[in-house]
C-alpha cells in the first residue's frame, strides 16, 4: 500500500508545518497544542494514520429493536413470552449461531455474514442510561458520558486533530476534499470539532445532488407545480450545488465512477449510499461518511398483528439490509472492498417487554454491526441475558466508546492516547477489525482512579461549579487553560482523600470563548471544554 | 387568461402575505393577520397611505444636520462618508416603514430613474435627488419625469451640465428616451428603434440644452445663453412634431414641457413604465397574453388619467392576475425583498439606542445588499439592476454561484451576536418562536415559518423533512413538544439553550432552501 505511507508522510509535514509556523489555535484532542508536554507530541507525529481508510457511519433513528434485529435464539422461551406477538419465531430467524439469529428481514446481512464481513457487537449501551432520544442521541454523537453534557462531537473532534484549524486554510493539498460528508439536510453533532465548527459538509439533498451530477436536469422531487415557482426552484437548487464548497471536487469525483450494481429503488439509505460508494470510487479523500436511517421509533404496530416476520419494523431492517448488501457489493465491484468500513448505531435499543400495542418502548442496550472484507467476523459478547435485567432493561456489556475506540485505533491506526483525549478517558477495546487487537491492559485506568465531570451550569455565566470524583487518595491538580493554550487559573492542588468533589469557579473576569478544564494526576490528564459567555 | 377584475377569490393570509411581500418587502404575522382581517380594498387604501417623509439623516458621529447647508457637513469627510450615511438611514426608513408601498416604490424609481451615487459625487445632490422620489413615489410619471431632467444629481450624472449650444451632449436626451419614458424597440432601420430615432436624440439634446449646476450654490440653474434656440425637427416616431426654439429665462422649461408633452402623448411611453412596473411587482415575463390583457390596458389607464400612477397601481395590485397561485414565487427576491423583508418579518429584534452603533447596525444591511449586489443608491448603470430587464434571465441575476453564499452568509449572521449590538442576535429563535400561534406543535410551526417567508407552500413531504431531519435531526416530529414543553415551563439556561439548538437549525436550513430563494 504505497498510498498509505505517502498520506503518512504529508500527515507528518503538515503537523510540524502547523506546529512549527502558525500562531493560531491549535487544538489536538481537546486540549490546546501548546498545553501538550513534548513526548505526548512526539507520540502523535509517531502515528501511524490510515489515510486512505473510509469509515462510513449508519445511524438508525429513532432506537432499533436489538432483540428482534438479532434474536437471542438461547432463550426463545422467555424471549417469546416477554414479546407476545412480537417476538420473531425461531424458525423464521436467520441462524449466525446458536445463540443468535437475524431478523428475516435482514436476508442481505446473511449472506455477507456468511462470507465473513459482519461483525456484531453485542450489548452496547452507558452507564445510566437515558431513555430520551435526544439525549441519547447527544450522548452518542458527542461520545461523552450520561452526565456529561458535551457540544462537540466524538468524530468531529478526531478529525479535528488530525486536520488542526479546520476549515481555516482547507482546503489544500493535503486534503484538497471534505474531511467528512453527511448525506442529509444539516451536519450533526458527531461531526462538530472542537471550535465547534462542523468538521464536514452536509449535502443538503442527496437526491437532488444525484439528479444534478448524473446530469439529470430535473433536480430532485417535491418540486412546485406551478411552472414559474418549479422553474425557479430548479434555478436555485442548480445554483446551490455548484456553489456549494467542494461542487467541483464532488461532482468531478461522481463523475468519474458510476455505481456497478443496481440499488434497491424507494429506499432512502439506498440513496445516500449508492451516492457514497461513487464518491469514494471518484477519489474523493473524504474520511468519513454519515448517513441516515429514520423511523425506528416502533412503538406501535412494530409488526403486523398477524405476522410478526412483517410490519414496520421489518420494513425498516428490509431497506437497511438491502441498502448495505448493495452498498458492499458495489464496494468490491469498484475494487474497494480494502477500503471501507461500514458501522451502524443507534441511540438504544428497546424495551425487553412489548407493549399492547405491538410495539416496543425505549430500551437500553442493543447490537451494533461492522460490515466490510476488513471486519472481524463474528459475534463479540454474549446473548443479552433476559433473565438479569436492569429495571426491565438489558444490561450493558460493551460501552459505546470501547468501540468507538476500537475503530478509531483499529481502523484508522489512531493512537490510544489520542482515543483517550477524543472520548474523555481510556476505554479497553474490542476486535472489530482483522488483526486489531484487544486491550485489557488500560482499561479504564484513568476512569477508574479520578474523573472529572463537565461544569456546571454550562455554558458558564459568572460562576460555575467544577466536579470530580477521586477513587483513591492522589495529588490532584486542576487548572483552566485558554484555547490558545495559556494558563488561566490554578483551582486545586492538594493532596486528597478518595471523595466526590465539587468546586466553584468563578469565570466572570475571562472574556467569552471556549476554555478547558483540565484535572491532572501523575501522568494522567483529562480535560473538559468550558464555555464561557458573557 | 390574465385578468384585470378586481380579485374576488379567496382572502386568507396567503394572499395577505403574497400582497405584503410584492407591496412593502414583507410583514410581520400581525400585520398578515391585519390584512386578512381587513381585506383586499382596505389594504389597498392603506398602501396608498404614505406616512409623514422621513426626518433627514444626522451624522452620527456628532448627530448634527448635514443636510441643507447644516454643520454636520465636514467637506474633508469626503461624499462617501455622507453618501453611507444616507444608505443607513435609507435601509433603516425600509424596515420601519409599515403596510405602505412607499419604500418599495421608492426603490423602484431608484432603479427607473437610475443614477449612481458615486458618479454623482455630491452626497446632498444624492440625498435631496431620492428625497424626491421618496415624496413623489405614488406621485405623476410625467411630472416626475420634469423633475428628474433637472435634478442636480441627474444633470451631473448624464452631463445634463455640459449639453450646451455649441456642443450638445446627448447623453441625457438618449437615456430619457431609451431607459426613463418611451423605451427603445427593434432596431427596424439604421439608427430608428421603432419609438424614436438617432434623430430624435439629437433633437432632443438641443431642446435640453442650458440647464446646469451652478458651481457656488450647488443649485440647478438655466443659462439661457447656453440654450439652443433654433426649431428642433423630430422623425416621423413622433409623428415629426417640430418643437420651435425659445429664447430667454423660460426657454428651457417652455421647450421641456413640449419634449415631454410629445414623448408622454405616444403610446408607447405609457406602455414601457407599466411593463416595468409589471416586471417589478408581478412576473418578468409579459406573455402576449399579459401584454394585452394587462399591460395595454393599464397604460391606457395611465394615459387617459394624465400620468398619475396611483390608480393603475391600485388595479394591478388588485387584480385577479395578480393573485393568480403562479403568480407566487415566480419571482427570485432581490437582496433588498430578503433582508428587509426577514427584518419587517422578525419582530423580535432592536437596534443599538447609540446613533454611532445604530448607523453602523443599519448600514450593516446595506453593505450585506450591495454584496449581493444591490447597492442601494449605485444601481449597476443608468439601466438599473439587470434582474429588471435583462432578457432572458431577468431576477436570476440576483441568485449566481457567486451571491448565493453571500445571501447564505447574510442569514446564517442572523443567529450571531452582533458585536454592534450588545451581542444579541437578530433572530432569537426561542423568543421569536414564542409568538407562534402553537410553538410545541413542530408541523404548525413549520407552516407558521412557511406562511412568514416563504412564498410557496411546502410539500407534505419538505414539511416532514423539516421537522423530522433538520428540526429534529432524525427524531419523530412530535418529540419536539416534550422540548418546547420544558421551556416553556421552565425557561431556564440549559432549556432556552436546547430549543435554541433545535430552532436555529431549523431556520438556518429554511433560510437556505432553494424555495426560500423565490418571492
Amino acid at each position: 500500500m504505497k498510498k498509505n505511507i505517502k498520506n503518512a508522510l504529508n500527515r507528518r509535514q503538515f503537523l510540524i508545518r502547523s506546529s512549527g509556523a502558525v500562531s493560531l489555535p491549535i487544538l489536538l484532542n481537546g486540549l490546546p497544542l501548546k498545553a501538550f508536554d513534548g513526548p505526548q507530541l512526539q507520540r502523535l507525529f509517531n502515528t501511524q494514520e490510515e489515510m486512505d481508510r473510509v469509515l462510513v457511519l449508519v445511524q438508525l433513528n429513532g432506537g432499533n429493536d436489538g432483540l428482534n434485529t438479532v434474536v437471542p435464539l438461547d432463550q426463545m422461551s422467555t424471549y417469546t413470552s416477554l414479546r407476545p406477538g412480537v417476538a420473531i419465531p425461531e424458525n423464521k430467524a436467520l441462524k449466525l449461531q446458536n445463540d443468535a439469529g437475524l431478523h428475516p428481514s435482514l436476508a442481505g446481512f446473511k449472506e455477507l455474514y456468511d462470507e465473513n464481513k459482519i461483525g456484531i457487537v453485542q450489548g452496547v449501551s452507558y452507564p445510566n442510561p437515558n431513555q430520551s432520544h435526544f439525549r441519547s442521541n447527544d450522548i452518542w454523537m458527542s461520545g461523552s458520558s450520561a452526565d456529561q453534557a458535551e457540544s462537540t462531537g466524538w468524530m468531529g473532534r478526531y478529525l479535528n486533530g488530525v486536520y488542526p484549524n479546520y476549515p481555516d486554510g482547507f482546503p489544500n493539498t493535503t486534503m484538497p476534499d471534505p474531511v467528512a460528508i453527511q448525506m442529509t439536510a444539516v451536519v450533526g453533532l458527531t461531526l462538530i470539532g472542537l471550535q465547534h465548527q462542523a468538521m464536514g459538509i452536509a449535502l443538503q439533498d442527496p437526491e437532488t445532488f444525484y439528479s444534478l451530477i448524473s446530469g439529470n436536469d430535473t433536480p430532485g422531487s417535491d418540486l412546485p407545480s406551478a411552472r414559474y415557482a418549479k422553474d425557479n426552484v430548479i434555478y436555485a437548487r442548480e445554483i446551490q450545488v455548484k456553489s456549494m464548497e467542494y461542487s467541483t471536487v464532488i461532482k468531478a469525483a461522481a463523475d468519474k465512477a458510476d455505481n456497478l450494481v443496481e440499488y434497491p429503488t424507494t429506499n432512502r439509505l439506498a440513496d445516500q449510499l449508492k451516492i457514497v460508494a461513487r464518491l469514494i470510487a471518484g477519489g474523493l479523500k473524504t474520511r468519513v461518511y454519515v448517513v441516515q436511517h429514520n423511523g425506528f421509533d416502533t412503538h406501535a404496530a412494530q409488526v403486523d398483528a398477524d405476522d410478526p416476520t412483517l410490519g414496520a419494523h421489518a420494513n425498516l431492517l428490509a431497506q437497511f439490509g438491502d441498502a448495505i448488501k448493495a452498498f458492499q457489493r458495489d464496494i468490491e465491484a469498484l475494487g474497494l472492498a480494502e477500503r471501507v468500513v461500514t458501522m451502524s448505531f443507534s441511540e438504544f435499543g428497546r424495551r425487553v417487554a412489548s407493549n399492547l400495542s405491538l410495539g416496543t418502548d425505549h430500551g437500553t442496550a442493543a447490537p451494533m454491526f461492522f460490515v466490510g472484507a476488513p471486519v472481524e467476523q463474528g459475534i463479540r459478547g454474549t446473548s443479552p441475558d433476559l433473565e438479569d435485567l436492569d429495571n426491565n432493561n438489558l444490561k450493558m456489556q460493551h460501552d459505546f466508546r470501547q468501540v468507538y475506540a476500537s475503530v478509531l485505533q483499529q481502523w484508522f491506526g489512531a493512537d490510544p492516547s489520542v482515543t483517550r483525549d477524543v472520548l474523555f478517558g481510556d476505554f479497553s477495546t474490542v476486535k472489530v477489525i482483522k488483526g486489531g487487537g484487544t486491550s485489557s491492559v488500560q482499561e479504564t485506568k484513568a476512569a477508574s482512579t479520578f474523573a472529572l465531570h463537565a461544569v456546571a451550569p454550562h455554558p458558564v455565566r459568572g460562576e460555575t461549579n467544577i466536579k470530580y470524583e477521586l477513587h483513591t487518595s492522589s495529588t490532584v491538580r486542576i487548572d483552566v487553560f485558554d484555547n490558545l493554550g495559556f494558563h488561566v487559573a490554578t483551582v486545586v492542588n492538594a493532596e486528597q482523600a478518595a471523595d466526590s468533589y465539587q468546586v466553584p469557579f468563578n469565570a466572570g473576569s475571562l472574556p467569552s470563548g471556549t476554555y478547558y478544564v483540565q484535572m491532572r494526576i501523575g501522568r494522567e490528564s483529562v480535560a473538559q471544554p468550558m464555555i464561557v459567555v458573557r | 387568461m390574465p385578468s384585470l377584475s378586481t380579485y374576488s377569490g379567496p382572502w386568507t393570509e396567503t394572499q395577505a402575505a403574497h400582497l405584503l411581500r410584492r407591496a412593502c418587502y414583507g410583514a410581520s404575522a400581525a400585520q398578515i393577520s391585519q390584512v386578512k382581517q381587513q381585506g383586499l380594498a382596505a389594504t389597498i387604501d392603506r398602501l396608498f397611505t404614505f406616512g409623514p417623509q422621513p426626518e433627514p439623516p444626522l451624522n452620527p458621529e456628532n448627530g448634527l444636520s448635514w443636510v441643507d447647508g447644516g454643520e454636520g457637513f465636514d467637506i474633508t469627510r469626503g461624499q462617501q462618508y455622507y453618501n453611507n450615511i444616507t444608505k443607513s438611514w435609507w435601509t433603516k426608513i425600509m424596515i420601519a416603514d409599515g403596510i405602505s408601498l412607499r419604500e418599495k416604490l421608492t426603490v423602484f424609481w431608484s432603479n427607473h430613474f437610475a443614477t449612481e451615487m458615486s458618479v454623482v459625487g455630491q452626497a446632498l445632490y444624492s440625498f435631496k435627488y431620492l428625497q424626491y422620489l421618496r415624496e413623489n413615489a405614488a406621485g405623476n410619471f410625467k411630472d416626475m419625469t420634469r423633475q428628474i431632467t433637472v435634478e442636480e444629481a441627474m444633470l451631473v450624472y448624464l452631463n445634463g451640465n455640459t449639453n450646451t449650444k455649441g456642443s450638445p451632449n446627448e447623453n441625457f436626451a438618449r437615456e430619457l428616451q431609451e431607459l426613463f419614458t418611451i423605451g427603445k424597440g427593434a432596431e427596424v432601420g439604421p439608427g430608428d428603434y421603432t419609438t424614436y430615432t438617432e434623430e430624435d436624440v439629437r433633437s432632443a439634446a438641443k431642446v435640453l440644452t442650458g440647464w446646469r449646476v451652478d458651481r457656488r450654490s450647488g443649485k440647478m440653474v438655466f443659462v439661457a445663453t447656453q440654450h439652443e434656440t433654433s426649431n428642433k425637427q423630430f422623425s416621423g416616431r413622433y409623428q415629426n412634431r417640430v418643437i420651435t426654439g425659445r429664447t430667454g429665462m423660460d426657454a428651457g422649461t417652455q421647450e421641456l414641457n413640449d419634449l415631454l408633452d410629445m414623448i408622454f402623448a405616444q403610446n408607447a411611453t405609457a406602455e414601457y413604465l407599466v411593463r416595468k412596473f409589471y416586471r417589478y411587482f408581478v412576473n418578468s415575463e409579459v406573455t402576449d397574453d399579459v401584454e394585452r390583457d394587462i399591460i395595454k390596458p393599464l397604460a391606457n389607464d395611465l394615459r387617459s388619467n394624465g400620468y398619475a400612477v396611483e390608480p393603475v397601481l391600485r388595479r394591478l395590485l388588485s387584480c385577479e392576475h395578480f393573485f393568480e397561485d403562479a403568480m407566487r414565487g415566480c419571482q427570485l427576491s432581490s437582496p433588498a425583498d430578503m433582508i428587509i423583508g426577514l427584518m419587517k418579518t422578525i419582530t423580535t429584534w432592536s437596534a443599538p439606542a447609540d446613533q454611532l452603533l445604530a448607523h453602523r447596525f443599519y448600514f450593516g444591511f446595506a453593505t450585506a445588499m450591495a454584496s449581493q449586489q444591490m447597492d442601494l443608491g449605485e444601481p449597476p448603470s443608468v439601466a438599473g439592476w439587470e434582474a429588471y430587464y435583462q432578457e432572458p434571465g431577468f431576477y436570476h441575476a440576483w441568485l449566481t454561484t457567486a451571491t448565493l453564499p453571500l445571501r447564505n452568509g447574510t442569514t446564517d449572521a442572523f443567529f450571531i451576536p452582533n458585536r454592534n449590538n450588545d451581542r444579541k442576535v437578530l433572530l432569537d429563535t426561542p423568543l421569536f418562536v414564542k409568538t407562534f400561534p402553537t410553538p410545541d406543535d413542530s408541523l404548525a410551526l413549520i407552516d407558521h415559518a412557511n406562511l412568514l417567508f416563504f412564498a410557496i407552500p411546502f410539500s407534505e413531504a419538505t414539511r416532514m423533512k423539516l421537522a423530522e431531519e433538520v428540526l429534529m435531526d432524525g427524531a419523530k416530529y412530535y418529540e419536539w413538544g416534550v422540548i418546547w414543553q420544558a421551556y416553556a415551563s421552565n425557561p431556564n439556561a440549559t432549556n432556552t439553550a436546547k430549543v435554541k439548538t433545535y430552532l436555529d437549525r431549523l431556520f438556518t436550513y429554511m433560510f437556505r432552501m432553494a424555495e426560500f430563494q423565490l418571492f
